[in-house]
């Protein structure tokens, strides 16, 4: 605004009532410093630039690694997950009870949920010495639906 | 000019009208942009917004050698809203596909009246996947999947009244799952995700996180194969002698820990009908051994019959009024008050030893010597051996028994306390006692668990009761001698003998009280074998307790039972007959020495 002020009251003819201002000699240095006032202006410029630049780019960068936690932390989940079923297969495979298992899913054997096991009759009460076990002698589950 | 100024008037109204409603919508909205702004933002978010609660997982159980007992898994619930599903049918078939049911039933289920409809509960994930993938892609709408904890027992019912289980909403209900309940629970977590108008989820990372936490696991002194192993051998004798139930626990010697608990149960079948023949039953059917609802090692007390011997025995030999050598002249029968007290069998009077006494479960000889020793240090003995007292497991629904102080006791108190009646004690108090004997006199309070481990996987052992003695050696010897009898040829208990080994233990017959009402059933009795091996230098000690079975004997019934159970556990532990140990299941010979076990001089100490 300066500049042009000045041009104005170089080129334009003085109005009535105006006075014309006196012409004053720049010094180089004044001019040298009212040159770098572009180079300030555009670094500036560029700061702000780099600035918006800086912070936008460190934005997507961590969204992006947040991305990628999320990615991993959803592969570790499923890893997690999968160890657990793992684990609980050999827990299974490992018990005692597998054969009973087996039996009943893949052999179709079902334990009767009631056995009369009365050798004896009213005639003959009962006589029962230490007797083998019967063939049939797995603990059912608690509260078994028996019949 | 009249009009005029009722023009001006109108409009100067109308104008004051308009400022005053333009000046409350700016009012509003000042009020809504700055004053409101807070709950007018969290009502926006909560529309844009999702939560999810993330179960932190239970802590799992081990058993000693770190096989899984107890352990929980993801899995997933798919949720139905039936308000927001419009061609049900269709999705029902979508559905019945994706999850292997019958279309009807997911139907059914989808046409519940209201807004909320769980239509497979405990999916595997995988399949909640798919399922949830395509509810986000539209194909499913109102259909929704949350993750749930789902509790696994991968030992099947082996050792269920042992290690419990979780009711509906993850709390233990019984058992070790309810004892630890503070220590196997987890924290759920949360996720809040960005969820588009529609509902589904933006990409991206979820807006806050909060990691559910595990709970920590327990490691259990049980042994998964003796456990299931004693199981199948009372289910056996429970079955062969129409047992309503019975118990059978298993005990290293020096250490107090339990290797195996088994609590079994065989009720009569819903309106079964009985036979009987002078008051005896004789036609009881009986359902198949299950596991019992109540832990009977510690949640029955029961008067137990001969095995109570052991306190008159002990105080006896301590105050030398006795002596291994002694001998009583033991009459047919003795009468105390008026009430007749008799041997199992008629028998002349006859000069009996102490080791006689004792092998033949003389109820008379043993009433004689406790006579001479007095209600107070016979009370003082059974105390000594912790009847009554807290055994230190603290487990759920654990009795500690009954027996009155001596100033209640009625005259014939003192000739049935010395054989086991007129009091209540657990089948695991019993085993505490004569796992004492075998311990060399010194008690080790029983342990079911070993150790905590957090979820960062430091282990942390569970502290139980120190140590403390109760029999002097030297009498703790001459015990052990004197049960050695027991399962000799012309004792009461042949039939608990192992080939090989020496077996010391003690048989118990006891009548069962009717409940409610004084009395006892006729032909109704609890059979018992408590014992340890080998006698020489016991390892194992374990007891075995059957209700109401028939014979009635506890050396008939109760005794090969044991027999069976320690045979296979002497073998599985490597055990010699002379005491030693070769195998690596037991505990360390380190942590033995620490609780004064085995070794001679922690026994003399």
């Amino acid at each position: 605004m300066a500049r042009s002020g000045a041009a104005r009251s170089l080129h334009a003819r003085p109005r009535a009532g105006e006075e014309r201002l006196p012409l004053k000699v720049v010094g180089p240095v004044v001019r040298a410093r009212r040159g770098s006032s572009h180079y300030r202006a555009l670094a500036v410029y560029l700061l702000v630039a780099a600035s918006v630049a800086l912070a936008l780019g460190g934005r997507i960068a961590v969204e992006s690694l947040d991305m990628q936690q999320s990615a991993l932390s959803q592969q570790v989940y499923a890893a997690e997950t999968a160890q657990a079923e793992l684990k609980l297969s050999v827990g299974k495979l490992s018990a005692p009870q597998r054969i009973v298992d087996y039996a009943s899913t893949h052999l179709n054997l079902a334990y009767p949920t009631y056995l009369e096991v009365v050798p004896g009759t009213l005639a003959h009460p009962v006589p029962l010495p230490q007797s083998p076990p019967p063939s049939v002698q797995v603990p059912l589950a608690a509260g078994a639906n028996v019949r | 000019m009249f009009d005029s100024a009722r023009h001006r008037r109108r409009i100067r109204l109308a104008g004051s009208v308009s400022v005053v409603a333009v000046g409350l919508l700016l009012a509003q909205l000042v009020k809504v942009t700055s004053f409101a702004s807070r709950d007018y933002q969290a009502l926006g978010k909560t529309e844009s917004q999702v939560s999810t609660v993330l179960p932190g997982l239970r802590g799992a159980i081990y058993a000693r050698n770190g096989q899984l007992m107890a352990t929980s898994v993801l899995r997933d619930e798919v949720i139905a809203d039936p308000m927001l599903i419009s061609d049900k049918p269709a999705a029902a078939g979508v559905l019945a596909k994706l999850l292997g049911t019958p279309e009807p039933a997911v139907l059914s289920k989808l046409s519940v009246a209201g807004g909320y409809s769980v239509v497979a509960a405990q999916v595997k994930v995988s399949l909640g996947k798919r399922v949830e993938a395509l509810a986000v892609q539209g194909e499913l709408p109102g259909i929704n999947v949350e993750p749930v904890e789902a509790r696994k027992y991968p030992m099947g019912q082996t050792a269920e009244p042992i290690v419990g289980r979780v009711g509906g909403q993850g709390q233990g209900a019984f058992g070790i799952e309810y004892q630890y309940q503070g220590v196997l629970r987890g924290r759920d977590g949360k996720e809040v995700r960005n969820v588009a108008a529609n509902g589904l989820p933006l990409p991206g990372a979820p807006v806050s996180y909060v990691p559910p936490k595990s709970g920590s696991s327990l490691t259990l002194t049980i042994d998964p194969a003796l456990q299931y192993y004693a199981e199948q051998a009372l289910a056996g004798e429970i079955q062969a002698t129409r047992a309503l139930g019975g118990t059978a626990v298993v005990m290293d010697v020096a250490t107090g820990q339990i290797l195996a608990m088994a609590s079994l149960m065989a009720p009569p079948p819903p309106g079964a009908k009985y036979a009987s023949l002078q008051n005896q039953p004789v036609y009881a059917p009986r359902s198949l051994p299950t596991e019992s609802w109540i832990n009977q090692a510690v949640g029955y007390s029961y008067e137990p019959g001969s095995v109570a011997k052991i306190a008159t025995f002990t105080a006896a030999l301590q105050d030398g009024l006795i002596t291994p050598n002694s001998t009583e002249v033991v009459p047919d029968h003795l009468t105390i008050d008026g009430s007749r007290f008799h041997d199992a069998e008629v028998h002349p009077t006859q000069t009996m030893t102490m080791q006689q006494i004792l092998a033949q479960s003389s109820n008379v000889g043993t009433i004689m010597i406790a006579r001479r020793l007095g209600e107070q240090r016979l009370a003082q003995s059974f105390k000594r051996f912790g009847w009554t007292e807290p055994t230190g497991l603290l487990f759920p629904g654990e009795t500690y028994g009954y027996m009155k102080p001596t100033s209640l006791w009625s005259p014939t108190a003192i000739g049935s306390m010395p054989i086991g009646q007129d009091q209540l004690v657990t089948p695991l108090q019993i085993l505490d006692s004569y796992n004492a004997i075998a311990n060399g006199g010194i008690m080790a309070a029983p342990k079911l668990v070993l150790g905590i481990t957090s979820p960062s996987g430091r282990f942390q052992p569970v502290s139980s009761p120190a140590n403390r003695r109760i029999v002097p050696a030297k009498v703790d010897a001459e015990m052990i001698k004197l049960l050695s009898g027991v399962t000799g040829q012309n004792a009461t208990a042949p039939a608990a003998s192992i080939p090989g080994y020496v077996v010391a233990g003690k048989t118990g017959t006891s009548q069962k009280a009717y409940h409610g009402s004084s009395g006892y059933q006729p032909g109704a009795f609890w059979g018992t074998f408590v014992g340890m091996v080998p006698a020489a230098h016991p390892v194992l000690s374990a007891i075995v307790m059957l209700d109401q079975p028939t014979p009635i004997y506890g050396g008939l019934v109760a005794a090969p039972v044991f027999s069976q159970i320690m045979r296979y556990a002497l073998q599985r532990y490597g055990v010699t007959p002379a005491g030693r140990v070769l195998g690596s299941l037991l505990p360390t010979t380190s942590q033995k020495s620490q609780t004064g076990g085995r070794s001679k001089k922690a026994a003399k100490s």
